[in-house]
């Protein structure tokens, strides 16, 4: 397409922002983009990709740097600002009121971009867009109750409904089955095609080629090319995504990997049989699932994200009570049995999110050696009494070991990177030599190089002899790792694959339900 | 930084800075008061270098630094009680009973049996509190509020009927023989603070109380019970307020009278210390004894015009001005 | 006999105060704060009707400067939770000293003498507004037009109604102006009309702004309820008599209202979850 006759719509020039903390998420960033185009904005986790639509859609401020809409200078103090001015962010995770219909969810938005729509007009405009996009949503429903790929789409209307010029979908795929994926590039084309401009946000190179007409890559906050498709080459992007250096470098880790020992597998250390667990809203989020794990194997578990493996997870863990079947640890009967349980039998848990879930704020990190260790036979408590200095010296391992940048072992747990952290958590989990370890999307966040490290940590476990539960939205993690995968959906271990896998059954199974 | 070292700089800062916010505001206040700014900060300052200050505020020592010490420890696993009072109160009429109407006469043995039965009957209440937090998920602010004028209902039925003694609402006092003297009573309450520190610094319990307030899911996952901490928590604040109420009749009031609504109040003026203390048991002593003094210097003001509760407002105002210069060089710190 | 009509009656200044009071917290708690400091302001406004409705000689003065305090004391709640981060429950608590302190100053500087009160009529009219005009505006306000969703998205999910441009300082600061009004009106209708009969006696006011944070849960932070629950507390009270004749102790006819809320609080939850009456999350979940 020729853009030169064509004014952009929306213009960011030289865009820097440091966070407080001193972290450049954008250096000198500008970007133009035009009515009827799908850019790409392709980089890794980390790259800056998020910060820069962030400051586009006005829900951070840019530390340098000047937006321009329709070539008119303008400062968005709120995303209500942005909203008005027609532009429109469908973030990663839907920023939705859980508690809200779908219909005052959209009220609400419609309502604060400055749209003076009421609540029967909104439901009629409902019905309309339903008619042109396929859009189809049960107003009335409540936002818990829908799945993730049911909440994107309330984003999506939610630029239909303030009749956005300007959409920006940040990393809209992450979350949806192959199919909705199909659904959604179609959508985003022909969202293009009626005029505005659309900025798709991926990692995934093989999206990017298939929806943009130009692709911008960034990395390490900074645009380093942008490139129309068609004299787009996977090679040279993914060099702009990585930099030749860190491709030789993470071809050596993966390579290294490869030639990893494996353990001898021996003993099953987790059996679960026929689980059935609720949900946070009553209904069965679980239902009826089996699987079996052998020291020294990595099993992975696949699955679009609200299929139950949350619920899975916490179960497994402990802290939600399964209605029914069983779950045992190294021959131990721990279903209806709390943390602790597992904690003496030396289950090492990797949870999801850092702060909050592994990791305690505001607290140092020999506190949160403690704390996961607390009920651990490895723990630094003698007859309930805490030996700090003992908890120290466990920290201070951990960090050198395992070379987590930090201050020292009496540094806050949430000054440290998230990489760090997510080092520090596993450090930690490794101090039980644990007999299980169950982990829930450990990478998730991470720059790919703190990732591979995290990786690489789970084999030499598994290797040591520990069984390993890996579940993880990301199939190319699971593929890369895995001993074997089994497919969960809508609760069900629906599909089970050995190496070598075929990716396209595993994907096949993760949608049929 | 050190994160432990670094809050307590940042909270010591905030406490003086905040200390002297509210002398500022309260000498503006004084103003008002008839006195002058001059005249009221004159009397203000004579009465609490007095000695007689003092020592009359270590009476009310006890019972508000029993307060205030175990509700330290429960604001500090996120359980926001409010019940001291009652159990002050329900300390003081348990004593009473098992001392007066079981025992019947004085003794060591006697006196240490009626203040630990105070200390058991406080951990009932407390615990009654936690249980219905734990078990049925009762708001912990209101059902120990309701259980406060519940308790001042029961002294009130007690000294206007079973326990009546002569035409006024109130119990036969006590014999001298039941009783223990202030420094007893002094000693008993700084015990138990010093123990409760020990007990959040150096045992598990104090990793899984502040864990649960900071991170109840992280808690929950590496094996701490969130019900068993809440509740050990409740039965330990009520026990140590129980005791406290115990001590405070043994050693001050020696009879119980009929109370009005607002109770007697040490146990709401505990709230404050515990706060002011930085949610610290030994901070939380140091407080008992400034808003002790504070509260015994309304007598001295009284002479002078000045209402006691204008006491009770210059209380709030120095835990709001602390709590505002805190909170702002903690967020500083955070930087 | 019991004289029914009576008694249903004499449940209503009770009830008033408890609605005006919880119905002000209500709307605060659904914008996601909540202010333990009731029992201050209404106690601080009271005091400040009492003084200004003796010096001006007009009840309705009083009433004003009543309301005008209690919303200066909601604004330094506000104050500091919203723009110092300060915590919630120490802020309130302390308000709760404060208001008593000084309302207790104030209303002392009357000496005890009787001021003029508010008519029949305007009794009559707060009331209305109070059981019946108040709930069903509050009721559509916050959960039939979009200025409640904006109200309601704080007390469900700040940071995401913050990331969609809900302008949450302002909205609470508006909150906290109507929970400083309606509290404040709460006190000065207390002073008028409560046990005391326009005339002030120290610390004989206590206890009403602890009750109505009770009964804003017993109304599960639903308008219609938290009328229905304060005209059954207000109903409580005006029975203590009735309990008292039937040989019941005064101290503990005293307790019953607080002894039946303690038992509603711990049943009534699941009563309300059937009916899918949700509390604001940012407040309270199960």
């Amino acid at each position: 397409m020729n853009n030169g006759d064509k004014r952009p719509l929306l213009s960011l020039r030289n865009i820097t922002k440091i966070y407080p903390g001193g972290v450049v998420a954008n250096k000198d960033v500008s970007l133009d983009i035009y009515p009827g185009e799908v850019l790409a904005l392709l980089g890794e986790n980390g790259a800056g990709k998020t910060t820069l639509v962030s400051i586009a859609a006005g829900l951070i401020k840019p530390t340098e740097g000047q937006i321009l809409v329709r070539g008119e200078p303008v400062i968005f103090n709120s995303p209500r600002d942005a909203m008005r001015k027609g532009i429109a962010l469908v973030p990663q995770n839907p920023m939705l009121i859980d508690n809200f219909t779908v219909l005052e969810n959209l009220v609400l938005v419609s309502r604060l971009a400055g749209k003076r729509h009421g609540i029967r007009l909104v439901r009629k405009q409902l019905e309309d867009l339903e008619k042109k996009y396929g859009l189809s949503i049960n107003p009335s429903a409540y936002v818990w109750s829908l799945s993730f790929g049911e909440r994107q789409k309330v984003e999506i209307l939610k630029a239909l409904l303030i009749d956005a010029s300007i959409v920006l979908l940040d990393e809209p795929t992450t979350h949806l089955s192959p199919i909705e994926v199909d659904k959604l590039l179609s959508l985003t084309r022909q969202l293009a095609d009626e005029g505005r401009g659309v900025v798709f946000i991926t990692h995934r190179l093989s999206e990017a080629l298939r929806v943009a007409e130009r692709i911008a890559v960034m990395r390490r906050g900074r645009l380093v090319a942008i490139v129309s498709r068609k004299d787009a080459h996977v090679d040279q992007l993914l060099s702009y995504m990585f930099g030749e250096e860190r491709i030789k470098r993470l071809t050596e880790i993966v390579k290294r990997r490869r030639s990893l020992p494996r353990g001898v597998r021996k003993d099953i250390v987790l059996r679960v049989n026929d689980l059935w667990v609720r949900g946070p809203h009553g209904g069965f989020s679980v239902r009826g699932a089996s699987l079996e794990l052998r020291s020294a194997e990595v099993l992975g578990v696949a699955g679009i994200a609200g299929n139950g493996q949350r619920e899975f997870f916490e179960a497994l863990i402990g802290i939600r009570k399964p209605s029914r079947g069983m779950i045992s640890i190294c021959g131990t009967d721990v279903t209806f049995r709390d943390s602790s349980a597992r904690g003496r039998l030396g289950v090492g848990i990797i949870p999801e999110d850092r702060l909050g879930w592994a990791l305690v704020p505001g607290k140092s990190l020999v506190f949160n050696t403690v704390l996961g260790l607390y009920s651990s036979p490895k723990a630094p408590i003698r007859f309930s009494i805490v030996d700090w200095r003992a908890a120290r010296k466990m920290a201070e391992n951990i960090i050198r070991s395992l070379e987590v940048k930090a201050p020292g072992p009496d540094a806050n747990a949430e000054s440290l990177s998230g990489g760090n952290m997510q080092r520090f958590i596993v450090g930690r989990e490794l101090y039980k030599l644990p007999c299980l370890l169950l982990a829930m999307n450990p990478t998730s966040g991470l720059d790919v190089e703190a990732a591979e490290r995290i990786r690489d940590l789970l084999l030499e476990e598994a290797a040591r002899g520990a069984g390993i539960l890996l579940i993880s939205e990301d199939l190319d993690e699971l593929v890369e790792v895995s001993d074997r995968i089994v497919v969960m959906s809508r609760g069900r271990i629906v599909y089970e694959a050995h190496r070598p896998f075929n990716i396209d059954k595993i994907a096949e199974a993760m949608t049929v339900s | 930084m050190n994160t432990r070292l670094r809050g307590v700089i940042y909270g010591a800062i905030g406490l003086v800075l905040g200390l002297l916010f509210s002398v500022l505001v309260s000498l503006i206040l004084g103003s008002f008061t008839g006195l002058g700014a001059l005249g009221f900060s004159k009397i203000f300052l004579s009465s609490l270098l007095s000695k007689d200050t003092w020592t009359s505020a270590l009476p009310y020592f006890v019972p508000i630094a029993a307060s205030a010490s175990g509700l330290a420890l429960a604001y500090r696993a996120g359980f926001i009680t409010i019940g001291a009072e009652g159990q002050v109160m329900l300390g003081a009429v348990a004593a009473y009973w098992l001392l007066y109407y079981v025992i019947g006469h004085g003794s060591v043995a006697a006196v240490t049996a009626a203040i630990l039965f105070a200390g058991l009957v406080g951990a009932l209440y407390g615990g009654l509190v936690g249980g219905l937090r734990v078990g049925l998920g009762v708001n912990e602010i209101l059902s120990s509020l309701m259980l406060n004028y519940i308790a001042i209902g029961i002294v009130n039925y007690l000294v206007a009927g079973p326990w009546q003694q002569g035409g006024y609402t109130r119990t036969a006092p006590l014999p001298p023989s039941m009783s223990i003297g202030l420094s007893a009573a002094v000693l008993i309450v700084v015990i138990a603070g010093l123990l409760l520190e020990l007990f959040i610094v150096f045992t598990k319990y104090g990793v899984a109380i502040d864990s649960v307030r900071l991170a109840r899911k992280a808690a929950q996952t590496y094996g701490i019970g969130i019900a068993s901490t809440i509740l050990i928590v409740a039965l330990i604040q009520g026990f140590v307020a129980g005791i406290g109420g115990g001590a405070l009749l043994l050693q001050l009031l020696r009879q119980l009278r009929s109370v009005g609504l607002g109770g007697w109040g040490y146990g709401y003026m505990g709230i404050l210390a515990a706060w002011l203390g930085g949610l610290r048991p030994l901070g939380a002593l140091a407080a008992s004894l400034l808003i002790a003094i504070l509260y015994s210097m309304r007598s001295t003001l009284q002479l002078y015009g000045v209402s006691d509760s204008f006491v009770l407002a210059l209380e709030a105002i120095i835990v709001l001005s602390v709590l505002a210069f805190t909170t702002l060089s903690m967020r500083r710190g955070e930087r | 006999m019991v004289n029914v009509a009576a008694l249903l009656s004499q449940a209503l200044p009770y009830a008033t105060v408890y609605a005006l009071a919880a119905q002000g917290e209500l709307f605060l708690e659904r914008a996601g704060l909540f202010n333990l400091g009731l029992e201050g302001m209404i106690y601080l406004s009271a005091g400040v009707t009492a003084i200004i409705s003796l010096y001006t000689g007009s009840p309705v003065y009083g009433l004003l400067a009543g309301i005008v305090s209690s919303i200066v004391l909601a604004l330094l709640y506000g104050f500091f939770v919203i723009t110092l981060g300060a915590d919630q429950a120490v802020t309130g608590l302390s308000i709760v000293f404060l208001g008593i302190g000084l309302g207790d100053v104030v209303g002392r500087a009357t000496g005890g003498a009787v001021t003029p009160s508010i008519g029949i009529l305007a009794n009559d009219l707060i009331v209305v507004l109070a059981l019946l005009v108040l709930p069903i505006v509050l009721y559509f306000m916050l959960f039939r037009s979009w200025l409640g969703y904006v109200v309601r998205s704080l007390g469900e999910n700040v940071a995401t109604a913050r990331a969609l441009g809900v302008p949450v300082t302002l909205t609470r600061i508006a909150a906290l102006i109507i929970n400083g009004a309606l509290v404040g009106l709460a006190g000065s209708y207390l002073f008028f009309t409560g046990p005391l009969g326009s005339r002030w006696v120290s610390m004989s006011l206590l206890g009403w702004g602890w009750m109505s944070l009770g009964i804003v849960i017993l109304g599960y932070w639903h308008p219609v309820g938290v009328v229905a629950a304060s005209y059954l507390v207000g109903l409580l009270y005006a029975m203590r008599p009735l309990l008292e004749t039937v040989g019941i102790p005064s101290s503990i006819a005293d307790v019953t209202p607080y002894l039946v809320v303690i038992i509603a609080l711990a049943v009534i939850s699941a009563l309300y979850e059937k009916m899918n009456v949700k509390p604001p999350t940012a407040i309270w979940s199960r």
